[in-house]
């Protein structure tokens, strides 16, 4: 089969994942973030088994532990053996003049500390929280990689949807990468099906 | 981007796709511009590839073996072969024994070496078998396997076992590389002595039989290889004995054989103490050339005291 053939296929059943995707309504409410500093709120995640949360390894394994949101790393992960049954993720995003400085997503139960006040806008529909996302995908952009990370963590159709778009469509090669890397790790069958559409063209 | 645009961007991609392929006369721009979709996508493909090494190997499996049996690039292929090898499934395996039993020429190879790389017990057992009934690049892909999966007694096994010389030297030698002592001890007392045995004594670092074999003056020039070759070694204890063997011979050749052996070892002080023992002119002249030679700041102390008067 030539690249032609192939690449239609590839077009031809991206528009499948995103007709199929693009049934579910967006939610009319829009999250705005105007304050300076932490932000944080809880959306559903029904496929999220894994605990995301912060782990110090000792010889016996993982430990639980607080996460510094102020620290640039803080042992974020998921561990086999913890699960997450709340079926919601946390989102945390830290604002500086409007736009997001750094995002993060760990589960509700996960403990968290900052020397700054979190404004808490407890649960958002997961649409919203998507939405507003989304709009921090830009190519080259250091936010992009948390963002398509956070993304992932919800899960579900308009997930999927907007990782599919990003391998689509963005010109930022390393942010496509992600965008794929992410539709795998969502161990979705409809993300294996487009991964194996990719590289097979089947 | 809303769902208007991404539409038609894939719509506008779409059509240029089906224009592209209508058009009967291409000219130099829709040459670059496929180039660039077909880099595009290839790119998309390898990172597709490499996404698939964190997912669950039932998962990648199915997918891996149709770009395996896919057109595809070699680059790609290869990157399959390598997930290949990570994935611990049986069918994997039985997979990658297939494509390096049957496949075609580097792809052969390149399965070979994933199966080193992936070190599964049970595929590395069967090289051995590819490896009689092989040629030569086939051979140095086994053995590259066992190397890179530390396998030295799968090694230590078609060095003893050929009756090829080729095949015999390059099993040595990568037993050198491996550092595999006692499975070149072995071959010692198996196969007797030679140069390429010697050489991978001292790649292996074995200081202990090199010694050995450069104080048994039954055969001169093994003798000389080994001394030499103890140079390759290096280290106080090795340079120590490479100067005690120079003083106490008498033979041109053993003496030469050291002093390269102290060459390589960069052991200048050792040099410097022998020229200082010397009281044979032509002897002390060759010993400061050697000296001259490593670059030395011992040959200061000997212009000094030259120019004290106290040779």
């Amino acid at each position: 089969m030539n690249w032609i053939i192939r690449m239609r296929g590839l077009g031809a059943f991206a528009l499948m994942v995103v007709a199929c995707f693009g049934n579910e309504s967006i939610a009319s409410g829009q999250l705005n973030l105007v304050d300076d500093g932490w932000h944080t709120w809880r959306t559903a995640a029904p496929e999220q088994s894994a605990e995301l949360c912060c782990f110090s390894w000792t010889g016996s394994g993982a430990r639980r532990r607080t996460c510094d949101l102020d620290r640039s790393s803080g042992n974020y992960s998921a561990v086999e053996g913890y699960s997450n049954y709340s079926g919601e993720v946390q989102v945390y995003a830290l604002m500086r003049s409007g736009k997001p400085e750094k995002i993060t997503v760990l589960s509700p139960q996960c403990s968290v500390s900052t020397d700054t006040k979190i404004n808490d806008h407890e649960l958002l529909d997961q649409d919203v929280s998507i939405s507003w996302l989304r709009q921090y995908i830009k190519p080259h952009s250091r936010i992009s990689s948390d963002v398509l990370h956070a993304i992932s963590a919800h899960g579900g159709h308009s997930s999927l949807k907007i990782l599919v778009t990003v391998v689509e469509s963005n010109n930022d090669d390393s942010l496509r990468a992600e965008a794929i890397f992410w539709l795998v790790q969502s161990d979705s069958d409809a993300a294996f099906e487009y991964i194996d559409r990719l590289l097979t063209g089947t | 981007m809303n769902m208007y645009n991404r539409s038609r961007i894939i719509f506008i991609l779409l059509a240029l796709f089906a224009t592209s392929s209508a058009v009967a006369q291409t000219s130099v721009s829709d040459v670059s511009d496929v180039t660039d979709v077909t880099r595009e996508t290839e790119e998309l493909k390898l990172a597709a590839l490499q996404a698939l090494m964190m997912a669950p190997s039932e998962r990648a499996l199915p997918i891996v073996k149709k770009v395996l049996q896919g057109n595809n690039s070699d680059e790609l292929k290869e990157g399959a072969l390598f997930i290949l090898s990570q994935i611990d499934l049986p069918e994997a395996q039985s997979l990658l024994l297939e494509f390096a039993s049957s496949g075609d020429g580097e792809f052969r190879l390149e399965a070979i070496r994933m199966i080193g790389i992936g070190g599964n017990a049970s595929a590395l057992s069967e090289l051995s078998g590819l490896y009689d009934s092989g040629d030569a690049d086939l051979r140095d892909a086994v053995l590259e396997a066992y190397l890179i999966a530390g396998d030295s007694a799968a090694v230590y096994e078609l060095a003893a076992t050929t009756d090829d010389k080729d095949g015999f030297e390059e099993a040595v030698h990568v037993l050198g590389m491996m550092g595999a002592r006692e499975e070149l001890r072995r071959l010692r007392d198996r196969s007797g002595m030679s140069e390429v045995l010697i050489h991978a004594y001292a790649m292996s670092g074995d200081a202990e039989t090199l010694r050995e074999i450069a104080l048994d003056g039954s055969n001169v020039e093994r003798q000389v290889q080994a001394i030499e070759s103890m140079g390759m070694v290096g280290g106080r204890e090795v340079s120590d004995t490479l100067v005690e063997i120079y003083s106490n011979s008498d033979s041109e050749d053993i003496k030469e054989a050291a002093l390269h052996g102290l060459l390589m070892s960069g052991y200048d002080e050792g040099v410097l103490q022998l020229y200082r023992e010397s009281q044979d002119m032509g002897e002390k002249r060759e010993l400061l050339e050697m000296l001259v030679m490593m670059g030395s700041d011992q040959i200061y102390d000997v212009i000094d005291q030259a120019l004290s008067g106290n040779r």
